[in-house]
């Protein structure tokens, strides 16, 4: 194809390609607002439910680890599972001096796992994830492996002792 | 009956896109569990399906005929981004729930086919008229199963009409038998079914009526 041809052929291209970057960033302009809200709600909602309590308003729900090592912790996490990243929200509640008083709960909030096969771990699916509530490190570590889809399972068994891990070094410094 | 007429009438009888041409089936079983995600889903592809027509006849002229696809699937996916955000900033509970599949509206060759066959080649009018007609014949065969699947799984008509129409919109569900008869209606077998059952009835129905033409992919 002559250099012309191409010109032809990509120019028109280009200039569409610019008109429809200009309507993607104006919706994006006005929705934006809307959409931060509906997701910030949705995350608190979430962490309302699992600690089963309010949370006070000007709890920064953003950050990846936040609360009080006396009490309960939130942590945002990320794991690997069999189709990509599994992103968690874990609540940690403190206990007495032995790890099985501490309890953890855990929340998946975006996966790409199979569906039908390795969706359990989404709570709005499966009990599997709520049945562990409150679950202790030593029961995280001995977690069974949920057979057909071992990977997403064992993500789950990884980012728990992940999950102790973090809350031991935020609350030693 | 004028031209115009006639494209309207042929896209939403005739060559209605899910009876007769049996196009973009994926969102149709997938979302059709009830008549609130069918009533989303349709506005989303009507919306996506109209701006995307007459953006493309508009810019007919100017489309080179080397690069007409990536143009098209640009602007269906511009469009389709657009549906999503709005759903997602405004209807976020049904947005929650329907959202993969509007995401895939993107590559519904039910658009992507008026796109090529129609918008393409004809004046903006014209393209708005066909769009309109497809929009509402997807529209209506989305309704119809909506309303047969959410009767039989659940017995009951607007359930959860609260997502798409806020929340005095609760009071909406109509409550017609206590529990669906039929509950394999709520999943994909069920889907399949019923929309085979109400595709051959319908056809049935074309066939006895002598005006009907054979429905047949037609462009122009």
């Amino acid at each position: 194809m002559s250099d012309i041809s191409l010109l032809k052929v990509f120019t028109p291209l280009l200039i569409i390609g610019g008109l429809c970057g200009a309507l993607l960033v104006m919706t994006d302009q006005l929705t934006a607002p809307d959409i931060q809200a509906n997701r910030e709600a949705r995350t608190r909602a979430l962490l309302e439910e699992m600690l089963q309590q309010s949370l006070p308003a000007q709890t920064e729900i953003d950050a990846d680890i936040f609360g009080s090592c006396s009490e309960w912790l939130f942590v945002r996490t990320q794991t690997t599972g069999y189709a990509g990243p599994i992103y968690l929200t874990a609540l940690w509640r403190a206990g007495l001096s032995s790890e099985d008083t501490e309890g953890l709960s855990l929340r998946v909030v975006g996966h790409q796992e199979t569906p039908g096969i390795g969706d359990f771990i989404d709570h709005a699916r499966s009990p599997w994830i709520t049945d562990l509530d409150n679950s202790s490190a030593r029961a995280y570590a001995q977690l069974d492996a949920v057979s057909g889809a071992t990977i997403t399972s064992n993500a789950i068994r990884r980012a728990a002792g992940q999950i102790f891990n973090q809350v031991e070094v935020f609350c030693e410094q | 009956m004028s031209s115009n007429t006639q494209v309207l009438r042929r896209a939403v009888l005739t060559q209605n896109p899910a009876w007769a041409q049996l196009l973009g089936l994926c969102p149709l079983m997938a979302v059709s569990t009830t008549v609130v995600n069918a009533l989303g889903l349709a506005a989303a592809s009507s919306f996506v399906v109209i701006g995307s027509n007459v953006m493309i006849s508009s810019l007919r002229h100017h489309i080179p005929e080397q690069a007409r696809l990536p143009c098209f699937v640009l602007i269906i996916a511009t469009f389709t981004t657009v549906t999503t955000l709005v759903l997602e900033a405004f209807s976020y509970e049904l947005y929650l729930k329907i959202a993969l599949f509007v995401q895939i509206i993107v590559t519904n060759c039910m658009i992507l086919g008026r796109a090529e066959a129609f918008a393409s080649r004809q004046p903006v009018i014209p393209a708005c008229f066909d769009a309109v007609g497809t929009a509402v014949g997807f529209a209506i065969a989305l309704i119809t199963l909506g309303s047969v699947r959410e009767l039989l799984a659940y017995g009951s008509l607007f359930r959860d009409a609260d997502l798409l129409f806020g929340q005095r919109a609760g009071q909406w569900t109509l409550q017609l038998v206590e529990t669906g008869p039929v509950p394999l209606a709520a999943y994909a077998p069920g889907a399949f079914i019923v929309a085979g059952l109400m595709f051959a009835m319908i056809q049935g129905i074309s066939r006895r009526h002598p005006d009907v033409k054979k429905p047949g992919i037609e462009g122009t």
